[in-house]
């Protein structure tokens, strides 16, 4: 599209629609008008023709004698405006005077040839529908006698009428109207008139509509660029608006303002709910990198620690100056504090993957014989402890990741058997719920007070009475795989005296 | 063994070969295939992170190659497709890194103690099939099916099928299963055995065999006579 302005589409659109209906309604106009001028020319020869009939028929001697126009004494006619014929086409005198009280039908009547005349001339510069009449042709059926009246043009055969009705023929270069009229006494009336009046005035009106069409053009344009600029002008002060945000990021800012036209304020708004659309994905985006870069930044704490204590310890068994034992004591603590380490890297790895909320290959899994597996190891892991499963003879089914549910109830067991009383009870129990399942694993052991559950469930958190080293993850593990399984970690007091820890997954 | 990293392979070599066993290395799974189609392991241990080919295909072109010999295969925590994978494809166990190489030696010295036990029983008498109605499982021929149609079972997969079957209503406990099959007097720290189980019960049950295997929760498994 060339047309990119908006503005430039509207005026183009505008002036398209206007010349069309200029050009469409001018010539209408001026073709009605020029229809309407033809028929009244006509009319009007067809009248004139009507109206000297009784005194072409006086002259030619046919009929009988029109009323005497009461004409004191009379002229002779001009040479060559009145001319009588006989039948061969010879000249034949028109008697001059006023008629006869009692004319024969056979004798001219010199008043009646004044009275004709004096019609013909008075017609003159007529500014009647057809203009003025050139001349009269009339032919009497009977004797044959013709009449000329007026200036009959040299190429006109002089005694050639042709038959009734109008015709319209060109002749040296000018277009004439002939219009014969039969009349019923025995003859035949032709008038000519030159049909140059009409084309004209037909001319000039199309000049007329042409002028008035083209300064027509120039108002609609001029109104339309107007019009469209300051219509648009909403528009332009909202994209000016728009335009700020890219300079300054302030996503805070409103296009919508009163008093905009209807359908800016409908741009405005939406504009405005994707800008604070906008500005929740940042500021979502923000607290993700927040929390990744705290858990960036916590992990490496947590596993500098222990790095640290191999590395010291490494330095201690290369030393030339430490004996076999210590040598061996010290390779033993880098032996251990490297488990630490490994234990700490898988958990931010399971920790990692449960808070990235990805739920991966979800299937329909026995969470009854995963909890039967898990004791199973927890049992090989810890003999000391008496772990005690209540689970049901099948299921209950859920969907979900067996990797992630196994990981819940290891560290769920594990938790247990490390923070719970040294060679104590640790109960776990599976059952099926209205949505999903419930997963509840329970220790005799000291607890967590209730002011801090909700910090060990964070990372990294230990229990004040957490004795044993451990990763400081497995909570919050537990919390992150139970999420993505669409459920929760509740931790409350156990009626064995220790810690409660319950997960709802949902299927 | 094959692992791409030099660091980890070294190691890993000096810690077997202080345990007695001769050690090949390969550091990618091309070079694993040629190395053991030379010198015909007793056991491979396979990384599954190689930079050529995964080694579940590895382990799965050692397997259509005709060895027969334990595969341990190593992956990191995030490979648990990978691991899985290269189970189905016929390896006996995993380990994920990083592990205790006292682990390793463990596991080792029981798949090979269990491979040796076999290549001797077969070497004396040939164990007939087994014929459970429509459930036929022989090992020497390396097959099982049901009502003649094959399940494609792997080595441990038979195994583990071979020794419920042999033991039918019989519940056999996690840590007898555990020595059967993998020769195994420890409890591993993994979830093989609940992995190779759900794999044998998806195979059962894709073949349109019924739940022949049950768990018995707080004792072990059971084969159901059908």
């Amino acid at each position: 599209m060339i047309l990119r302005s908006l503005t430039a589409r509207v005026v183009v659109g505008a002036l398209l629609v206007v010349t069309a209906v200029l050009v469409g309604g001018g010539l209408t106009i001026v073709a009605l008008t020029e229809q309407r001028d033809k028929r009244d020319a006509d009319a009007d020869l067809r009248r004139f023709a009507g109206d000297i009939t009784p005194g072409v028929a006086g002259v030619l001697g046919v009929g009988p004698p029109p009323p005497t126009p009461g004409l004191p004494g009379s002229r002779p006619p001009a040479s060559g405006e009145l001319q009588l014929l006989d039948r061969t086409g010879r000249p034949i005198p028109i008697p001059p005077g006023p008629p006869p009280q009692a004319a024969t039908s056979s004798a001219p009547a010199p008043g009646v040839a004044q009275a004709l005349i004096d019609a013909f001339n008075q017609r003159g510069q007529s500014s009647a529908p057809a203009g003025q009449i050139v001349f009269v042709r009339a032919l009497a059926t009977a004797s044959g006698r013709r009449l000329i009246l007026g200036a009959l043009p040299r190429d006109f055969a002089p005694m050639s009428l042709r038959p009734g009705g109008r015709t319209v023929l060109s002749r040296g270069g000018k277009l004439w109207r002939l219009m014969v009229v039969q009349a019923p006494i025995g003859v035949t009336v032709e008038v000519g008139a030159l049909a140059q009046s009409i084309s004209a005035r037909a001319a000039r009106l199309r000049t007329i509509v042409i002028w008035t069409g083209v300064v027509g053009l120039l108002v609609v344009l001029a109104g339309t660029v107007i019009t469209s600029r300051v219509a648009l002008r909403p528009l332009r002060e909202l994209a000016r608006k728009a335009g700020r945000v890219k300079g300054t990021d302030d996503l805070e800012v409103k296009l919508r303002v009163p008093g905009q036209p209807h359908e800016v304020a409908v741009l405005a708004q939406e504009l405005d709910l994707m800008l604070s659309r906008l500005e929740e994905a940042v500021a979502g985006r923000e607290a993700a990198l927040l929390a990744a870069r705290r858990f960036a930044a916590d992990a490496g704490h947590e596993l500098r620690t222990p790095l640290q204590s191999v590395r010291a310890n490494l330095d201690i068994a290369t030393s030339d100056e430490a004996n076999p034992q210590q040598r061996r004591l010290a390779l033993e603590t880098a032996g251990l504090e490297s488990d630490r380490l490994s234990r700490l890297v898988d958990g931010l790895q399971t920790l990692a993957r449960g808070e990235s909320g990805l739920v991966v290959a979800a299937l329909d899994v026995d969470l009854g014989d995963i909890a039967d597996g898990a004791v199973f190891a927890a049992r090989t892991r810890h003999p000391e402890i008496g772990i005690e499963s209540d689970l049901p003879a099948t299921g209950p089914v859920v969907n979900g990741d067996a990797d992630g549910l196994w990981r819940v109830i290891e560290n769920l067991l594990e938790n247990a058997a490390r923070h719970g009383r040294p060679g104590g009870h640790v109960r776990l129990r599976v059952t099926a719920d209205a949505v999903g399942a419930e997963i509840i694993v329970e220790d005799d052991g000291p607890g967590i007070p209730l002011g801090e559950r909700e910090r060990v469930v964070r990372r990294f958190a230990r229990g004040q009475n957490a004795t044993v080293g451990g990763s400081g993850l497995g909570l919050a593990i537990v919390q992150a795989e139970a999420r993505r399984h669409g459920g929760t970690l509740e931790l409350s007091s156990s009626e064995l005296g220790g810690l409660l820890a319950r997960v709802t997954i949902c299927s | 063994m094959v692992d791409d990293d030099a660091a980890i392979l070294d190691s890993l070599r000096r810690a077997l070969e202080l345990e007695g066993y001769a050690v090949r290395t390969a550091v990618d799974g091309a070079g694993a295939l040629r190395s053991v189609a030379q010198s015909e392991p007793d056991a491979v241990v396979l990384d599954i992170g190689l930079p050529d080919l995964n080694g579940r295909v590895v382990a799965a072109r050692m397997r259509a190659g005709g060895l027969s010999t334990p595969i341990l295969v190593l992956s990191a925590l995030d490979q648990v497709d990978d691991r899985i994978a290269g189970l189905e494809a016929g390896a006996d166990d995993y380990l994920v890194k990083p592990f205790a190489v006292g682990e390793l030696v463990a596991r080792l010295r029981a798949l090979l103690r269990r491979a040796a036990t076999q290549a001797r029983a077969g070497g004396a008498a040939l164990q007939p099939p087994m014929r459970l109605g429509p459930l036929l499982v022989d090992v020497d021929g390396a097959a099982a099916s049901w009502d003649g149609r094959d399940l494609g079972l792997t080595g441990r997969e038979l195994a583990l099928l071979d020794a419920l079957a042999r033991n039918a209503e019989v519940v056999l406990g996690r840590d007898r299963l555990l020595d059967m099959v993998w020769g195994y007097d420890f409890a591993p720290d993994s979830r093989a055995l609940d992995v190779f189980m759900t794999y044998l019960r998806r195979k059962l049950e894709a073949v349109g065999a019924p739940r022949l295997v049950e768990t018995v929760r707080g004792v072990g498994f059971v084969l159901r006579r059908p």
